[in-house]
């Protein structure tokens, strides 16, 4: 649990034939990261593999089919591999490409139109167009309007019709068509432009423009009918758009699936160096997985290839792959956020997963508050899956804040009882601390909105604990890394140092008071003692970490840290003055105004303690994250390393 | 408010004030800086919201000691 899962690397060297079977057993183990091969020199033995000859055709597939996907707006389902051949699919996708063309061409130039006809822009798009009709047969038919596709095409299917002739232009990419035909020829226009999706453009509107005589061209059309017919047609479009969907969806995602596989396989000799004849893989695999990698690898190629398992060596930069019960992950990402730890030192996720929640909880510490946002998050993980592991921390986090809640007795910032309760469950009655008369606070185990100084005291235990932890993990990490002698240097001469800085704060500065520093005191040694330890440890800090050592010992960087964590009780207070500003500003509203002041004071309480719940995750999450971050990972935290990747389905 | 608040006291009180105030405009001041390129970096690089999140909150620890030591002054009035 304090270290990341233990990694052999894998080598596996064996005749190119069989590289297609080895990558393909690995993507189903899904174990095992793979360490991208790179050409070092031009002189280098190996050279990057080629990815498998029909990547190509997998990729262009795969584009269709993601096109697809963002162009008809398809929401993402859970779905198997399509499990058809290359072939079926690849016919398959481009049917439903061609189709899904088609509608979303015609939706696209509908809702084109409409635009035209909802900005009034119809004049213009006519205006734009002069066509001459001086020359005119007063027999003659002709259609204006616009048309889906473009003139050139329209021009070859009119060549059929005799006695047609065509004026075009185009307004905002709509081409604009004018045609004129003898008036037999009429109906088999008319049915040719269909085809067109053609939208004529209303009488009155090519009057205005062009003082087109011969009327009869307009026999089928009815004033301001097309702006309807747009319409109606888009919503057919729409009922197609959707139809497509619904068909397609399961195919569209499994197809997905299944060539992103195939592309991942294929393209996977990319990151394997390899000779003419050979390759070479470099990977790593977890240390318990490594009898069953290997035993499948010799099934997949009859033992024809050489597979080699070793324990890392100095200087590797082994993945990291976290080992943590699930109720510790959701504070991997917190890792993720900063830096992951290396393969070597202690993974201090664990120490996140207790602390964190602990000092969120003493920050926001209401029993109002604390509900509200655990409902908060309890929906948000519906809504949102992907944020499922943060939102899992802050949940952990809001019941703490529950749990402080009950300890300090807040109850959305309310901290008393009617009085009548007061009496009837026989507690103890108070003098008001803000104002006059007395109160009947619920029952609790500390008052942090009285108890102010005792509050900083609680907080900066919390720090010198804490910061305790820090330098013992630390202490570890540098046994592990360089040995005893330099662990004492280090961190040995720090932890000697505390002592005196905890006396400063409880004799000196008066920091700690009240029982925290009577607890402090009966276990703190006499200050001869404590003040021998601090020169020790001085000499061994400056010894061990030189310059930067002499500096930190000398501008007391450690008392800095431990006061830090002041920030617990002062965002806690924050947050407690809010609520009792907004509850109070209530209680005076309802109290001087009588009934009709419900309404104000309900107003004031919603958004005051909205405003106070946003304030109350924003700044409590930010000041729990920084004390880890700064006075706790700066004790012995070094951090760089990369993350476990596995090559297969689940990344 | 009822009692009487001597000049004493209201020194007291306003030394308190200006010892978290003035530390809360230094803390803004270095804040400003550090945050402006703190999201700077961020725009180039996403990765670095961790540390820019930590560097831009460093200057915060102004205003707790400032808070801690108004604590402190009030306290001496008890």
């Amino acid at each position: 649990m304090l270290r990341p899962k233990v990694m052999r690397r894998l080598t596996v060297l064996g005749p190119k034939s069989l590289m297609k079977q080895v990558i393909s057993q690995l993507y189903e183990l899904d174990v095992c990261h793979i360490e991208d091969f790179t050409k070092k020199t031009d002189k280098d033995y190996f050279d990057l593999g080629e990815p498998f000859e029909d990547n190509e055709r997998f990729s262009e597939i795969l584009v269709k089919v993601r096109t697809l996907i963002s162009n008809l707006g398809i929401k993402k389902i859970d779905v198997q591999p399509n499990k058809e051949s290359v072939e079926e699919m690849a016919r398959r996708t481009d049917e439903l490409y061609l189709e899904a063309q088609k509608i979303l061409s015609r939706r696209e130039y509908f809702s084109q139109l409409k635009k035209f006809y909802d900005s009034k822009a119809i004049d213009k798009a006519a205006s734009l167009f002069k066509v001459g009709t001086e020359k005119e047969d007063p027999k003659a038919v002709h259609f204006f309007g616009f048309i889906n596709r473009n003139q050139s095409e329209l021009s070859v299917d009119l060549k059929n019709i005799e006695g047609t002739s065509l004026y075009t232009g185009t307004y905002e990419g709509i081409t604009v068509a004018c045609v004129f035909a003898g008036s037999k020829k009429d109906k088999e226009v008319k049915e040719l432009l269909m085809q067109y999706d053609f939208s004529p453009i209303d009488e009155p509107v090519v009057k205005k423009h062009h003082d087109m005589k011969s009327a009869s061209g307009y026999r089928f059309l009815k004033l301001n009918h097309e702006q309807k017919v747009i319409e109606d047609q888009l919503k057919d479009i729409e009922k197609d758009v959707a139809k497509l969907k619904f068909d397609s969806t399961e195919f569209l995602f499994s197809t997905e699936l299944r060539l992103k596989i195939e592309t991942d396989k294929a393209e996977a000799p990319l990151r394997i160096g390899t000779t003419k004849n050979i390759f070479v893989l470099k990977g790593w695999v977890p240390a318990d997985k490594e009898k069953h990698v290997g035993k499948m690898l010799e099934d997949a190629t009859e033992g024809k290839v050489m597979v080699k398992f070793e324990k890392p060596k100095k200087g590797d930069n082994v993945p990291i792959h976290f080992n943590h019960p699930k109720i510790v992950q959701p504070f991997e990402s917190f890792m993720d956020l900063y830096t992951l730890p290396s393969y070597k030192e202690i993974d201090p996720t664990f120490f996140m997963f207790i602390t964190f929640p602990i000092f969120f909880g003493f920050m926001l510490g209401d029993v109002g508050y604390g509900l509200v946002t655990l409902i908060l998050f309890l929906v948000l993980k519906v809504k949102m899956p992907s944020a499922k592991n943060i939102l899992n921390a802050f949940i952990l986090a809001s019941i703490m804040s529950i749990v402080f809640g009950v300890v300090f007795g807040e109850y959305m910032g309310f901290e008393d009882l009617p009085p009548e309760w007061g009496q009837a469950w026989g507690i103890e009655p108070h003098a008001a601390h803000h104002g006059d008369g007395i109160v009947y606070p619920i029952p609790r185990l500390f008052a942090r909105g009285v108890e102010i100084r005792d509050l900083l005291s609680i907080s900066v235990l919390f720090g010198i604990v804490h910061i305790y932890i820090a330098l013992v993990i630390g202490f570890v990490n540098i046994v592990n890394a360089h040995g005893v002698k330099h662990a004492i240097l280090e961190k040995g001469g720090w932890m000697l140092i505390m002592p005196m800085m905890i006396w400063l704060l409880a004799n000196y500065l008066n920091v700690i008071t009240g029982f925290v520093a009577d607890m402090i005191a009966s276990i703190m040694p006499p200050l001869p003692i404590v003040a021998a330890m601090f020169v020790i440890g001085a000499i061994l800090t400056i010894i061990g970490e030189g310059v930067q050592g002499a500096i930190e010992v000398l501008f007391l960087s450690i008392m800095s840290n431990i006061l830090s964590y002041a920030r617990l009780m002062a965002v806690g207070l924050a947050s407690l003055s809010l609520a009792l500003v907004v509850n109070n500003l209530a209680g005076d509203m309802i109290a001087s105004m009588g009934a009709i002041g419900i309404i104000p004071a309900a107003l004031i309480l919603v958004l005051g303690h909205g405003i106070n719940i946003a304030l109350g995750i924003l700044s409590p999450f930010l000041h729990a994250l920084r004390l880890h971050y700064v006075e706790f990972f700066n004790k012995f935290f070094k951090g760089g390393g990369k993350k476990f990747v596995s090559f297969g389905q689940t990344h | 408010m009822a009692t009487e608040i001597g000049i004493g006291v209201g020194l007291v009180a306003l030394s308190a004030s200006l010892a978290v105030g003035m530390t809360a405009f230094a803390t803004g001041i270095a804040e400003k800086e550090i945050g402006a390129a703190a999201i700077g970096a961020m725009a180039e690089k996403e990765e670095l919201f961790g540390k820019g999140l930590i560097l831009t909150v460093i200057p915060e620890s102004l205003v707790i000691f400032g808070l801690v030591v108004a604590i402190l002054i009030i306290g001496m009035v008890g």
